[in-house]
């Protein structure tokens, strides 16, 4: 019963780790049927998504001060600032 | 106070104690035995006597104890020089007990009894260990004619347990057999540990020497049963005393175990009694690693055994462990760069962080579109452009491989939510060329297309084919079409503003 509980989950966590692979920006290498490498280990795919998530924060404080420069420059009570604020806001 | 008079004075000290009659006998003890070396002896006794006088009578030394003891450490070197291996022995064996009884009375007042407790088993120890020491019958006699006193003494303060033990040890002083001083010694740690003295070593280097030279000396088997039940209980609470003591009783054990008959099963009882001893003494998370180390002591005995395989099988262990330690490591990182992760499991910390990381990736989207939309909502193309090459270089830096991914990749997405967001979208053109179907999606879902189409309502017609046209080209083409529905767009709103 364990066992079948812990195989149960180890397949829930396989999937997720899948998932997770699919979301990551990785280098694969793709042929016709587009096969996916699965070369990382659980503990590479857990590294490769922590840095990931860390570039990508990097990337939300580059973009948020741009638009902010941009949001500067802009008209105030323009539409443009508009639709960035609700973009933003979204 | 009394104890404060220097060493020297002790022997005048005497009558002044009340105890006079009962001192006097065991004051004679070490003179009768150590006949080369008596200077130290005797004081190191009368000290020892005097302590334990003290302790019978309450504690009026134990401020007093440390410093005798410093001045005790500064001659017991030179009693190691002048005595011989039997006499070092004794020597060295009250020291330690003394140094132990004065450590002793340096604790709270209310140790009181424990430290009586603890000091009738020292001088049963002292005696015995002495006894071995000697080895003569002569000494034997005298031994036990002020063992007498003693049990007069030692009974004042804990009558039964003292009594049996004393008597017990005073029997066994007949014929010293190891196993006699080994369960002595047993008996010993047990009331150290009831006592729970606690010892602090305030400088075992003294008492290092002194094993140390223990360790050199014909007894070095009764010396290390001696050491080791003075160990066990010095080092109570101490682990600095402890660890010497560990160093001192591998270097003592290794001679006794060599010298003695039964040599693996005393060591072993050693062992035991050492990590029981320390068990009843310490706390109980430090006991539970003596008795992992002593099973694992039992698994070093065994291994020979069944060596290989449990080896194989411990080194897979061992291996798993640091893969899954890794892998736990790696868990706790992502668990802490998700915000308001209060998961605890594997599979409901993967699916937040998918999550997150889904959103993640929406959320710059957006900023990257923000980004390229206000520059591109300024009436000018050129700036526009810049700021869409700027932007996708930008992004591109970031997302090689996604001009490449999308557009195989979620075709199928592209069905489904072209056609809801085509319906529904005055379609900015999105800056970032790569993400433009997930962009239609997240227009889609953020009703952005309410305010364009007020402004915008124009490129909604003109909308699908440029997605399209985004969806299967590559980023130029984009950006081709981008600019082209930029174009329009200004158009427009010249047209509009026009209007």
């Amino acid at each position: 019963m364990s066992s079948r509980r812990s195989r149960i989950t180890e397949d829930e966590i396989n999937e997720l780790i899948s998932k997770l692979q699919s979301l990551l920006p990785e280098s694969r290498r793709r042929s016709l049927g587009r096969v996916v490498e699965l070369q990382a280990s659980a503990s590479k795919l857990l590294k490769e998504t922590c840095n990931y998530i860390k570039n990508l924060h990097r990337e939300v404080d580059d973009l948020s001060e741009r638009l902010s420069g941009l949001m500067d420059n802009m008209e105030m009570n323009s539409f443009e600032a508009e639709i960035v604020r609700s973009l933003l806001r979204s | 106070m009394k104890i404060r008079i220097h060493l020297r004075e002790m022997n005048d000290c005497v009558p002044d104690w009340k105890m006079e009659d009962d001192s006097r006998p065991f004051y004679g003890l070490p003179v009768t035995n150590e006949k080369k070396c008596m200077g130290p002896e005797n004081e190191l006794t009368e000290l020892l006597r005097r302590n334990r006088h003290g302790v019978l009578h309450g504690q009026t030394n134990h401020k007093a104890l440390p410093a005798i003891f410093e001045s005790k450490q500064t001659q017991k070197p030179e009693s190691l020089l002048k005595c011989g291996d039997s006499v070092v022995n004794s020597s060295n064996f009250i020291d330690e007990e003394e140094a132990t009884s004065w450590f002793q009375y340096s604790l709270d007042n209310s140790m009181d009894k424990e430290l009586s407790e603890f000091f009738y088993g020292m001088p049963t120890a002292e005696i015995i260990s002495t006894d071995k020491a000697m080895k003569e019958d002569s000494n034997v006699c005298t031994k036990k004619s002020c063992f007498h006193p003693h049990d007069n003494v030692m009974l004042s303060p804990k009558s039964s347990l003292g009594d049996s033990a004393t008597v017990v040890k005073f029997s066994n002083h007949r014929k010293p057999r190891k196993a006699d001083l080994v369960s002595e010694n047993r008996k010993f740690c047990e009331e150290a540990s009831s006592s729970e003295a606690v010892v602090g070593m305030a400088d075992s280097s003294s008492l290092r020497k002194i094993l140390s030279s223990v360790c050199g000396s014909n007894q070095a088997q009764n010396e290390a049963e001696v050491t080791h039940a003075l160990s066990s209980v010095k080092g109570a609470k101490d682990s600095l005393s402890r660890s010497t003591l560990d160093h001192l009783e591998a270097n003592t054990y290794e001679p006794a175990i060599t010298s003695s008959s039964g040599g693996s099963r005393r060591s072993s009882t050693k062992h035991g009694l050492k990590r029981k001893g320390r068990n009843a003494e310490e706390s109980e998370g430090q006991s539970e690693e003596a008795e992992y180390e002593s099973a694992e002591a039992n698994k070093a005995a065994q291994r020979p055994a069944s060596g290989r395989r449990s080896r194989s099988a411990e080194i897979h262990n061992l291996s798993e462990r640091r893969r899954r330690d890794k892998i736990n490591e790696k868990m706790r990182a992502l668990q802490e760069l998700i915000p308001h992760c209060n998961k605890s499991d594997k599979a409901s910390m993967l699916d937040e962080a998918i999550e997150y990381l889904k959103s993640l990736q929406l959320q710059l989207q957006i900023m990257w579109m923000g980004n390229g939309v206000a520059p591109m909502l300024f009436p000018s193309i050129q700036q526009y452009v810049s700021c869409m090459g700027n932007a996708m270089n930008h992004h591109s830096m970031t997302s090689i491989p996604n001009p490449v991914q999308p557009p195989k990749v979620s075709s199928d997405i592209q069905s489904t939510t072209l056609g809801t967001s085509i319906s529904n979208q005055p379609h900015v053109c999105p800056p970032q060329g790569p993400n433009s179907i997930n962009f239609a999606t997240q227009m889609h879902n953020f009703h952005i297309p309410e305010q364009y189409s007020s402004y915008f309502g124009f490129p909604q017609m003109q909308m699908p084919p440029q997605v399209m046209n985004i969806c299967t080209y590559g980023p130029q083409t984009m950006q081709q079409n981008q600019m082209v529905a930029a174009v329009d767009k200004q158009q427009h709103t010249n047209n509009k503003s026009s209007i």
